[in-house]
């Protein structure tokens, strides 16, 4: 008798149809079906995260430039880009959430692909055969930051105008091209409807592009050397029975663990979005009337203490080591980086093997790490907002004055003749009333009561340090 | 069943490698360009050279029992004098994709590199020349491709009538990282531009005194028509 086969289904029909045509089954085999070890380090998909957010920024970043305007055309108060950003963040449905997933979306993405060059780093899996999949990963790094540095101008509020000024300013200080580099990032002298529409060109088409292309590399060679690995496990599963049982298949095994790294991710993006709406500052003013003070993004921060702190450590050469710092420091760290692989030729790519680069890497990473705590510190001005109680001159109020008032009032010709540096000169000039803040010109000055407000010219001081020193008087303006 | 000497596979048939490696050495020595390295090769391995196939012209010519056509100079594979036809090709494909590509960066980095000439800037009329005091510098609007620049004017006469050389215009851009300074009329007796950045300071007239700006600032172009003060475009 013959045995009659059920008739093959719809789905296979499918499979086969497209099976015939092109012959998918080999691909998805060769990357998908080979047994890999059963435990992976959470660390490891570190890759797989910033690969995850990247397809975030893509969907979020298209769905954003469907309202955005990139134009500098005056609308109101604002220009018709800033305006178009508001509109988002105020009239589209939805469109906070979406802008807070891709402002996110894009300090995560720096941090993410950090981490995971950091880890990279320690396991020495840039060692042969890989040290291609690191220098694309290296490359990847640097496209990610242009990409935050040009997307940081679109909104064009103050925050955006300043920063990227100082940003395409630091090319100039490149030797011989220096001032053509400058004028080519910005389309003219200064920043101007040309620089945000360049940018915006070069973030929307140019990077994806080139990160696509990085990209496709860095996961071909990946998906190269993950066979090798696949190659190797199964053949010492076939010589070690007790191995080979830990083994589990790549799919669906996994792949159901990359889900679970999306998904934390994808939640960890929403609930920042949901708990911290993204900023939009006042908008861009070029002659800045208010005197805000340009502070760049939280990645450039450690940059931004190094030079403020050449300045203040060896004033007199600071114009020859400034430049050392915006151009040499980024150079020399990129170049090693790239050439890492064989910076570190130690053999064993055990941590342990290697002492002298990792706990150089630390103190490299502690460095960055301290040097972006203290930017972050210039950044909000360097005074501390928390209200004191009950404060002390030395340990209080003094960090205030030097902070932010011996830049004029300190020397032999301090401005308004009033010299701060010391408790004994600063109460020469009676500021102070002991016991009333009202009717003391030192608060009075700081509140602006009394024009012309202090700090001259701004930034003022933040609320909780005023309250501070009110606090300060109140308690009888003592000298302890 | 015999081992092949070049992968140590066991295999039956001819010769002494076994078929799969046949085909890899077949393969190599149609991909490499001399035939003796093809020939050491494949008699390293231990087995006769692959058969080379007829040429199509000579396969054509034997077809038709007629003499084959002579080799042109400079067009033989192993032409050890002239340039090999193969080594000619590859560099053809080569230069013409360097020279068009070369061709589109040029065309590309031009088309994109912007005319910042003082001349590109027009005179503006920032206002009559009493509006700006003896010494005391005055923030003045000019508009430099779309964008509002400051640039603060400087009377360094003592009255409303300065000479030539008497009249300043400064950028507000600080020559460090580009931040807008501030004039504040009290600092060091004197007064000073302060950039609120890093620290920088300059003198009325725009000379460094300190912090990490490596010039002077920027002077545009000043003059004054019919009382009324024209501000250009940078000149230094
Ligand atoms: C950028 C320079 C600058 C900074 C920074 C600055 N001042 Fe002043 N300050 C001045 C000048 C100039 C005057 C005199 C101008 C005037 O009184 O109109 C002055 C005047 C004063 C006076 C009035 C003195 C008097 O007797 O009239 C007080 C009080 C004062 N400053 C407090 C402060 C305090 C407190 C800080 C820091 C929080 C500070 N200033 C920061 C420039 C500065």
């Amino acid at each position: 008798m013959r045995s009659r086969a059920a008739p093959p289904t719809a789905r296979q029909r499918l499979v086969a149809f497209l099976e015939e045509r092109t012959s998918f089954s080999v691909i998805f085999r060769a990357l998908f079906m080979h047994q890999v070890p059963g435990f992976v380090n959470p660390l490891d998909y570190l890759g797989e995260a910033t690969a995850f957010v990247f397809i975030n920024q893509a969907v979020t970043g298209i769905l954003l430039a469907m309202f955005y305007n990139a134009s500098t055309t005056p609308v109101g108060h604002a220009t018709a880009a800033y305006q178009s950003i508001q509109t988002i963040m105020t009239q589209v449905p939805l469109g906070w959430v979406l802008r807070g997933l891709h402002y996110w979306g894009a300090n995560a993405m720096v941090v993410l692909v950090f981490a995971h060059m950091l880890r990279v780093f320690y396991v020495g899996a840039y060692k042969k055969p890989r040290e291609l999949t690191w220098m694309f990963g290296v490359m990847l790094l640097g496209v990610v930051i242009l990409f935050a540095f040009t997307g940081y101008l679109l909104p064009w509020d103050q925050q955006a105008y300043w920063a990227t000024m100082v940003g395409t300013d630091m090319p100039s200080y490149v030797p011989f091209i220096g001032n053509w580099l400058l004028e080519l990032a910005r389309g003219g002298a200064w920043l101007s409807g040309a620089t945000l529409t360049r940018f915006y060109a070069i973030h929307m088409l140019v990077l994806p592009l080139l990160l696509v292309g990085l990209l496709s590399v860095h996961l071909a060679l990946v998906f190269r050397h993950g066979q090798s690995i696949a190659v190797e496990a199964e053949e010492r599963g076939r010589r070690d029975e007790r191995y080979r049982r830990t083994l589990v298949d790549f799919w669906p095994n996994t792949i159901a663990q990359m889900s679970v790294v999306v998904l934390v991710v994808a939640l960890g993006l929403l609930l920042l979005t949901l708990l911290f709406k993204a900023p939009l500052l006042a908008p861009a003013d070029p002659l800045n009337r208010a005197h805000y003070q340009p502070i760049p993004a939280w990645y450039f921060y450690s940059i931004y203490y190094v030079l403020d702190a050449v300045g203040r450590l060896f004033p007199m050469q600071a114009p020859i080591l400034s430049p050392l710092v915006v151009i040499g420091l980024p150079l020399v760290g990129g170049i090693a980086l790239l050439a890492m692989p064989w910076i570190d030729r130690s053999p064993s790519p055990e941590p342990a093997a290697r002492p002298l680069f990792i706990s150089g890497a630390l103190v490299g990473v502690a460095a960055l790490l301290v040097f972006t705590y203290l930017g972050n510190g210039l950044a909000t001005g360097g005074v501390s907002n928390t209200v004191v109680a009950r404060p002390s001159f030395a340990a209080d109020i003094q960090p205030i004055l030097s902070a932010k008032c011996y830049i004029c009032h300190s020397g032999s010709s301090p401005s308004g003749g009033l010299d701060l540096t010391s408790y004994a000169s600063a109460a020469k000039l009676h500021i102070w009333v002991p016991g009333n803040p009202q009717q003391s010109l030192l608060y009075e000055k700081i509140t602006g009561a009394v024009p012309p407000r202090m700090p001259l010219g701004g930034p003022y001081l933040p609320p909780g340090a005023i309250q501070t020193i009110a606090n300060w008087i109140k308690e009888g303006a003592p000298n302890n | 069943m015999k081992t092949c000497t070049r992968c140590g596979a066991a295999f039956d048939g001819e010769g002494e490698i076994c078929p799969h490696c046949r085909r890899e050495l077949d393969e190599v020595a149609r991909w490499t360009p001399h035939p003796p390295a093809a020939d050491a090769l494949v008699s390293a391995a231990g087995a006769a050279p692959p058969p080379t196939r007829p040429a199509p012209a000579q396969a054509e010519a034997d077809r038709q029992g007629e003499a084959p056509p002579v080799s042109e100079p400079g067009g033989d594979d192993d032409d050890p004098e002239g340039v090999s036809r193969r080594r000619f090709l590859t560099n053809t494909a080569l230069t013409v994709g360097g020279v068009v590509g070369v061709g589109y960066l040029a065309l590309g980095l031009r088309y994109l590199f912007p005319n910042v000439s003082a001349a590109a800037t027009p005179l503006q009329d920032v206002g009559p020349v009493s509006a700006f005091p003896p010494m005391s510098p005055t923030l003045a609007t000019i508009v430099q491709d779309g964008v509002q620049d400051g640039v603060y004017v400087v009377n360094l006469s003592n009255g409303s009538n300065p000479a030539p050389g008497q009249l300043l215009a400064l950028d507000f851009h600080c020559t460090h990282l580009n931040c807008p300074v501030t004039w504040y009329p009290g600092v060091a007796g004197v007064g000073r531009y302060i950039c609120p950045c890093h620290g920088s300071q300059f003198t009325i007239q725009g000379a460094h005194v300190a912090g990490p700006a490596p010039r002077p600032m920027f002077r545009h172009q000043v003059v004054i028509r019919n009382g009324r003060v024209l501000v250009g475009g940078i000149i230094s």
